[in-house]
């Protein structure tokens, strides 16, 4: 079976994250021919132009720019099945968030505002330089997951996905090998990583809200219980609790769980649960708890604001 | 799908509404409407009702009624429609109002728009109608009651409620029945002169009456170890201490006594006297047996040997007790603050007392305890750790009258004694001010101040008191008596029954706390006594008795029906993250190993629980996030184009009330909003919110003012919610006038009118 794996806008952690499989990197090798894989080796576009077909595309990354989009239209004609591989494929993943902003006050802020940046000039699609004529790819408005572009049979969520998640999905890949076309969609669990959490809970209200450097966590109890925003009752379990294990709370690479109508607001549910003894407070300050969080839409949609209903709002 | 059948009236008030609204039009429409068999027009449904639902009855198996408002009608609100769905023999849950009497002909001046948004909200109601169902059956509750604390209180709970055929269980932590009452010689009586009775009299005559009262099971020396709540009833342990002593065979005759070689000091005299390991903590007390103080006896027999009735057995094991209960009464009284905690009053100092104390030192004579000589001065500390930094902030309530009471006693027996008080103020409630004048004509001095500190040299003690004109003072006393701060008995207690308390500890009682004294937010547990927050004997009694009415009432059909709105989990899709558990006002929630449980005979149907679901796995039945997202559906599907549509959610109890006097108080708005009558402000998930703001313009949404929530804390997560959303939409570059959030009580019509007229305002440009 040959396999296309390739990035679009993406940080290389996905690429390098497949390596995590250890020995068993070895079982895909035999199983499966990596015919285009620009990461691990030098191939071009006209490679993959020059490819009749392949069977699996693995494709990590947002689409931001025309050429992303052109090349995972590309990919989609050429395979059976379409993995989006990582957070950004699947949701949009961090660079999403520049949704927030329109693409010229990126590139304004990117290549002329920053403070280390003097005379700046914002990169054009076409430049003419001493008779020649440079071009880029256009920079879209916004930022795309994978199936917002082109259709996508499976999703393998995580920024980077953990090493078990990987693992499902080489045993989706040999199950497709045998022709069989799995109906699990989404290679991550139903229930939400409190299902897997090991921390314990007294079943409270959080009593405000603490940012992560503000206190120390405990390592036994819940994160949220100690103030400290932690996503995994809205996010989907199967990473393992990683993050959790290393006493850092859930901020939702794994994406929404299945039944929420969105991550964000969601989120905001529970979240506006912290601050206790309001009673006591005057009506002004009511919300203080919740008014410590600086950035709402970083928090809420670190991974998965292009799939935001309330970002369709607008 | 099964096939049902609608019935619809529409109630024109007398012909009142017609001028508002085309009511051949709401007619035509409502016969429109699929699954409606009949339609109804009526002219005063509340005047002629009975005879509306037998004409009804058999025919239909759901009622939508428009006209007034359910919740404010002075002559037609939900209990007479529960009343109409009874004659029908329909379940309280099948049924909608759609208010087109308040909330629209009252409302707005424009026929044709109003007209249009009474269509709407028949809709809106036949929508929601549709997919309600029925809770489910009633509920088993054991006609049993659990009272903890032996109290006044909780006697005379018990009493009542025995006399009213209700079998008690009263749980009494120490051996004898009376508890701080039995400690106070002498009892204010609330006459409309300062007069006094003697706990003497007052205790032996109610704990008699308890205990020879067959349905009341006493049983002393216990606690409430373990509650679980069962398929609505309370499943109770009690852990009862050793019964050395039988009961049964005592004759409290006191050779034990008279033998037991090991002296300690007796408690029930604050250490002021001394008693025998095996003894009766006071003459009077019931039940009329002596006990052994397991901590101090040496087991050396004595006793056992000098017993003419054999009933003492010092191999006796603790005893556990289990029973279900239906109701539960907390009559735990007061703890004494631990004036240790203040230094500068130099409690440690044996002449320093405090005032129950004083009360029991009294009955061995007006003897200071450091030599026994009778004091020749005295002085009276208020507020010893009451409205203080070091103490607690609150006012004890009962303390100045106390101190009163004894300051009068001691001028009386003892006219030659110095007597001064130290006071920040004097509040000697009602009734009770007739002690406060008399200890003034006495000559008592009084010195309004607060103590620096209290320091003795050669025997004398010095109070040095900061002035409230600024000067300072230096009181020489032989003896100090603190009127020491009452603080909450058995909060690890309150805690097991699952009922909130406030920051001290004291039970917070159920919204609207004015008409829902002494129960808690947790169903059918009740507070009496001092254990709701420092009170006198007589009003502890009275509570008593009050709370033993209530449950009558509640228990006598032996079950409980449930309300229309009751949570349910979808195990499914449950990931047992607990939050709904956290979020319960009503310890209705547990977590069990396969997800979240809603005992429903606890759940009182606020949504609390349900909008802190990420997964939606908890609903309300009859407020699921489908019929709300239903309702917004159609709500503009008749209004005029071109004026921003408004749905405002209102809370089932402040809010919605509050829309209902803006037509009563004759508010005009324009017909461009329209209402739905929420649960709780916070039983809308704010993803739910999310999904109605694609179908609508605004959304406003409202629930009770600060500190009167129904439900503890719906409102400022609601407040929060959606300041986090605002926040949200406007990083996002949506206009956040979109959604917006209010405070609205239910005399609040005037700033509700103002919130929708501004939003309209605000979205139209």
């Amino acid at each position: 079976m040959k396999v296309i794996i390739d990035w679009l806008a993406s940080c290389g952690g996905c690429d390098v994250s497949i390596l995590d499989l250890g020995v068993k990197i070895l079982d895909v090798i035999k199983e499966f021919e990596i015919v285009y894989w620009p990461v691990a080796l030098d191939f071009k576009k006209e490679d993959l132009k020059a490819l009749e077909k392949a069977d699996i595309a693995i494709v990590n990354g947002a689409v931001r720019t025309s050429e992303q989009e052109e090349q995972l239209k590309l990919i989609r004609d050429k395979v059976d099945v379409l993995i989006a591989y990582g957070s950004c494929a699947c949701f949009g993943g961090i660079p999403g968030l520049g949704n927030q902003f329109s693409s010229e006050e990126i590139l304004k802020r990117a290549y002329v505002e920053t403070p280390s940046t003097t005379e700046g000039k914002i990169p054009q699609e076409v430049t003419k330089m001493d008779g020649f004529e440079l071009t880029l790819p256009k920079f879209l408005d916004k930022v795309r997951a994978l199936d917002d572009v082109v259709e996508v049979d499976y999703y393998v969520p995580g920024c980077p996905p953990s090493t078990s998640t990987i693992e499902e999905m080489v045993d989706l890949m040999l199950k497709l090998k045998k022709g069989e076309k799995p109906e699990k969609k989404v290679l991550a669990s139903d229930k939400s990583l409190c299902y897997d959490c090991p921390r314990f809970k007294s079943l409270v209200r959080p009593p405000t809200v603490n940012r992560p450097h503000e206190i120390v966590a405990d390592q036994e109890k819940c994160f949220l219980e100690q103030g400290i925003i932690c996503l995994g009752f809205v996010t989907r379990g199967g990473c393992g609790a990683r993050c959790i294990k290393a006493n850092m709370p859930c901020r939702g690479c794994y994406g929404k769980v299945p039944n929420a109508f969105d991550f964000g607001t969601e989120a905001i549910t529970a979240i506006a649960m912290a601050g206790t003894g309001e009673d006591y407070l005057p009506p002004m300050r009511i919300t203080e708890a919740v008014d410590k969080i600086k950035d709402v839409v970083g928090l809420i949609y670190q991974f998965s604001l292009p799939k935001s209903r309330l970002g369709d709002l607008k | 799908m099964i096939k049902m059948s609608v019935g619809v009236i529409i109630c024109t008030c007398g012909n009142t509404l017609n001028d508002k609204i085309d009511i051949d039009k709401l007619v035509d429409f409502a016969k429109s409407l699929e699954d409606v068999s009949i339609v109804k027009r009526v002219e005063l449904l509340c005047k002629d009702y009975k005879q509306v639902a037998q004409e009804l009855k058999g025919k239909i198996d759901r009622l939508l009624f428009v006209g007034c408002s359910e919740r404010s009608s002075l002559t037609f609100n939900e209990d007479k429609i529960a009343q109409i769905l009874e004659e029908i023999g329909l379940d309280r849950a099948m049924f909608e109002v759609a208010n087109i009497r308040e909330q629209c002909a009252w409302v707005h001046e424009d026929r044709d728009g109003a007209t249009r948004k009474a269509l709407d909200q028949l809709m809106m109601a036949y929508v929601k109608l549709r997919s309600n169902r029925p809770t489910g059956d009633p509920i088993k509750l054991e006609k049993r009651v659990l009272v903890v604390g032996g109290g006044v209180a909780g006697m005379q709970c018990a009493i009542d409620l025995a006399k009213a055929g209700i079998e008690v269980v009263l749980v009494e932590k120490k051996p004898y029945l009376g508890g701080h009452t039995a400690q106070i010689p002498l009892l204010f009586q609330c006459e409309g002169w300062s007069s006094m009775c003697t706990s003497e009299c007052i205790v032996p005559v109610i704990a008699r009456e308890t205990t020879f009262n067959d349905k009341i099971k006493v049983i002393t020396n216990a606690e409430v170890k373990d509650v679980e709540k069962v398929n609505g009833n309370f499943s109770v342990t009690i852990e009862q201490e050793p019964q050395f002593v039988d009961p049964n065979k005592c004759v409290s005759c006191g050779k034990c006594a008279e033998v037991c070689p090991i002296e300690v000091p007796n408690q029930f005299d604050l250490g002021f006297s001394k008693r025998k390991a095996i003894d009766k903590d006071f003459s009077l007390a019931i039940p009329d047996t002596y006990n052994i103080l397991e901590e101090y006896c040496n087991k050396c027999g004595e006793c056992v040997k000098v017993c003419p009735t054999n009933a003492i057995n010092l191999d006796a094991k603790p005893i556990q007790h289990t029973y279900t209960f239906g109701a539960v009464v907390i009559a735990t009284g007061f703890s004494r603050f631990d004036l240790n905690r203040i230094a500068e009053l130099n409690y440690a100092h044996p002449d320093v007392v405090t005032s129950l104390e004083f009360e029991r030192l009294l009955t061995k004579g007006f003897k200071r305890p450091s030599d026994g000589k009778t004091p020749e001065s005295l002085v009276f500390v208020l507020c010893s750790g009451s409205r203080s930094e070091n103490g607690v902030p609150y006012c004890s309530k009962i303390c100045c009258s106390v101190i009163m009471k004894l300051a009068n006693r001691i001028t009386t027996l003892f006219p030659e004694t110095e007597v001064a008080v130290v006071y920040k103020d004097i509040r000697t409630p009602g009734k009770l001010e007739d002690f406060y004048k008399m200890v003034e004509r006495k000559g008592v001095e009084f010195i309004k101040g607060e103590v620096d500190e209290i320091t003795s040299d050669n025997g004398r003690l010095k109070v040095a008191v900061f002035k409230e004109d600024g000067g300072e003072e230096e009181i020489e006393a032989d003896m100090v008596v603190l009127a020491e701060a009452l603080v909450p008995a058995e909060v690890q207690l309150l805690k097991k029954f699952g009922v909130v308390t406030d920051k001290f500890g004291f039970p917070i009682e159920f919204q609207p706390r004015v008409i829902n004294p002494n129960e808690t937010y947790v169903d059918r547990v009740f507070v009496v006594g001092a254990a709701k927050g420092p009170e006198i004997v007589q009003n502890s009694v009275e509570s008593g008795s009050a709370v033993a009415m209530r449950i009558v009432e509640i228990l006598k059909d032996g079950e409980k029906k449930l309300q229309k709105f009751v949570s349910y989990v979808n195990k499914d899709l449950c990931s047992k993250c607990g939050i709904c558990a956290s979020m319960c006002p009503h310890d209705a929630i547990k977590m069990e190993e396969d997800g979240a449980k809603v005992d429903s005979a606890f759940c009182r149907g606020c949504g609390l629980c349900m909008s802190v679901c990420p997964n939606h796995a908890i609903q309300l039945i009859n407020f699921e996030d489908k019929q709300l997202l239903d309702q917004a559906e159609v709500a503009f599907k008749h209004a005029k184009e071109g004026e921003p549509r408004i749905l405002a959610l209102l809370c089932y109890w402040c809010s919605y009330a509050a829309a209902d006097l803006m037509g009563m108080k004759g508010i005009k708005l324009p017909p461009n909003f329209r209402t739905i009558r929420i649960r709780c402000s916070s039983s809308v998930n704010a993803g739910t919110l999310l999904e109605i703001l694609k179908k609508v313009d605004g959304v406003l949404i409202a629930g009770c003012p600060p500190k009167n929530c129904h439900h503890g804390w719906g409102n400022y997560v609601t407040a929060k919610r959606v300041k986090l959303m605002n926040e949200a939409m406007k990083q996002l570059g949506i206009n956040p006038d979109r959604l917006r959030w209010e405070f609205i009580g239910v005399a609040m019509w005037g700033p509700l009118a103002k919130a929708i007229k501004e939003m309209t305002e605000r979205l139209r440009s």
